[in-house]
């Protein structure tokens, strides 16, 4: 969540990149949307509750007595689709910063 | 003089668990994220830990020097503390590590499409916004 306000107070930089934020989560579009309107979000949060993306992914999470998540992770997909940056965090408190993704995009546009 | 002694001991003690309880309140309280390493790197509590560890061992030498023989308050409670910030440092980075993702996608690869139901219940494909650059973000959710 902390992660999702933090891109959200960038999102203009994004924007100006030409660049799209989407948010990936195992939870019901009705909760998405209550994350969306409390965060204020500009950008759209998918619903993956039979972990379709997740599983495209290889980010199934699972522990024992606990529906399965997504690993957090975080890609940075081209125009043309290809995946030119990722982070998959190895401490689920630490997730990647928005100005580390700036400078991935800008590296993207640079190339 | 004694008494001095067991009262840092006692304060080393409590600095050592106000230093884990605050990080939980950094949790509790939302913080906005221009003030996310406070909770993500914990480097205040981490900081208060070691400082009521640093009165801890004060505690045990000034209990020694004004002790016959061995004294026994100062040097628990400072196991006791020793064991708060071990436990500690364990949550954050050992309980809290993930395993490795071995089959994600990797850069240069394609990334797979994907046709899932957004927050407003309209479909969003993945290649559909293709022309753009795309940031994904998987994260955990209500839990």
């Amino acid at each position: 969540m902390f992660e999702l306000q933090g891109l959200q107070l960038r999102q203009s930089e994004f924007d100006r990149r030409n660049t799209q934020i989407v948010g990936v989560v195992v939870d019901t579009p009705e909760q998405n949307a209550e994350v969306v309107r409390d965060l204020g979000l500009g950008y759209r949060i998918v619903s993956d509750p039979n972990l379709t993306a997740i599983d495209a992914y290889g980010l199934r999470y699972e522990q024992a007595g606990q529906p399965p998540i997504a690993h957090p992770a975080s890609f940075l997909i081209d125009a043309n689709g290809t995946v030119r940056w990722r982070d998959l965090t190895d401490n689920y408190r630490l997730r990647p910063q928005p100005e580390t993704i700036l400078t991935a995009v800008d590296d993207l546009r640079a190339q | 003089m004694r008494r001095r002694g067991n009262g840092l001991a006692w304060l080393g003690l409590g600095l050592g668990l106000l230093g884990v309880v605050t990080y939980f309140t950094w949790i509790a309280l939302r913080l906005p994220p221009r003030v996310q390493f406070l909770r993500d790197t914990a480097l205040l509590n981490l900081a208060l830990v070691g400082v009521a560890l640093g009165v801890s061992v004060e505690a045990i030498r000034h209990a020694r020097s004004r002790a016959q023989g061995w004294p026994v308050l100062a040097p628990i409670l400072g196991v006791l503390n020793l064991a708060v910030a071990v436990l500690f440092i364990l949550m954050l980075y050992r309980f809290a590590a993930l395993p490795a993702p071995p089959n994600a996608p990797q850069v240069g690869q394609a990334a797979p499409d994907f046709t899932l139901v957004d927050d407003t219940g309209s479909p969003l494909q993945l290649a559909a916004l293709h022309g753009k650059n795309v940031l994904l973000v998987f994260y955990r959710g209500h839990w």
